[in-house]
């Protein structure tokens, strides 16, 4: 379903985002080593996508 | 409320318009509602070898409790399927010390669910912890007399092993809805409120396809996320309160030390 895609933080550093967009607005994250990041996506989806949505890797 | 369970027997059949079901063992039970709640079963791969001891399917915990005894001695394990149960087993079986190939079709890790970076950072991880991932190569053949000895690719390679276990996906438990005359379309169908296209059954959990609102779809989920919300949304509904069922999606995969959290659908 996504048209693109963001990545949050460094895999080589072991913790990262990648989220997944349509209409810049967020489907899906999967988070990586980053429970926060998940328990705000799951209160995030639908919103518009912006640099600070998630929380830093 | 009372509650009774039975076990050891299955539904032969359901007459809806008596509103009764049958079961195999010859008893048969009145319903006011009922909730089919079948799940799914293993996709299993219609290879020559499929009836050697050492060749098994990967879903249930039937299938861990068989596997697990044959791991206590040193294994050459090839699995079939580098989706997430596929990986999760490799990871485990790789800490338990044995050699471990994963054979997968598509050309990365994950290909159906995450983005490439992800497949690229789980085939990394894997690696780097001993296993051998294949990629675009198929079983054909597995070989062996009493035991498994090989699995033969489908371009004529012959990779020797001693156990070859099977995760390459699920198929929805539909027989028995499809058999009374319920629509069946890969999921047995149900509406927000978990009614099938019959008003007095519901389905629950792995073997519906419901309607995802947020993502415009219909949608069949395998998560224990969907199969608890599911179940107590039908529950609900089945209580006579007005329900829509339109959660949001999370499921994780345990690999190594690393989690992986998922949220929504991509």
């Amino acid at each position: 379903m996504h048209e693109e895609t963001k990545q949050v933080g460094d895999p080589a550093g072991g913790s990262f985002d990648i989220a997944y967009l349509r209409d810049d607005r967020l489907l899906a994250v999967d988070s990586v080593a980053h429970p926060r990041s998940h328990m705000m996506a799951r209160r995030s989806l639908g919103e518009a996508w912006r640099e600070d949505l998630l929380p830093a890797a | 409320m009372r509650c009774r369970a039975k076990f050891g027997t299955s539904v032969s059949e359901i007459d809806r318009e008596g509103a009764r079901i049958q079961c195999a063992d010859g008893t048969s039970y009145g319903y006011d509602s009922l909730l089919l709640a079948t799940g799914t079963r293993p996709r299993m791969l219609g290879l020559p070898g499929f009836d050697l001891p050492g060749f098994l399917p990967l879903r249930t915990l039937a299938d861990v409790d068989h596997l697990r005894p044959l791991l206590e001695v040193p294994r050459c394990i090839v699995i079939v399927g580098g989706g997430y149960i596929g990986l999760e087993v490799a990871a485990v079986a790789r800490g338990l010390g044995h050699e471990v190939m994963v054979l997968e079709r598509q050309a990365r890790v994950l290909n159906r669910v995450v983005a490439p970076a992800l497949s690229q950072f789980y085939a990394t991880l894997h690696t780097s912890r001993g296993v051998v991932l294949r990629f675009g190569v198929s079983a054909a053949v597995v070989e062996g007399d009493g035991e498994v000895e090989a699995v033969q690719l489908t371009s004529g390679e012959r990779i020797e092993c001693d156990l070859v276990l099977v995760a390459v996906g699920a198929v929805p438990n539909t027989e028995l809805a499809q058999a009374v005359g319920l629509a069946v379309e890969d999921g047995i169908p149900v509406d927000a409120s978990c009614r099938t296209s019959d008003p007095a059954i519901f389905a629950a959990a792995d073997c519906t396809r419901f309607p995802a609102a947020r993502y415009g779809l219909t949608i069949r989920l395998e998560s224990v996320q969907n199969a608890v919300d599911q179940a107590k949304a039908a529950a609900k509904a089945i209580m006579g309160e007005e329900v829509t069922y339109d959660p949001v999606p999370w499921f994780w995969s345990d690999q190594y030390e690393v989690k992986l959290q998922i949220a929504g659908l991509s």
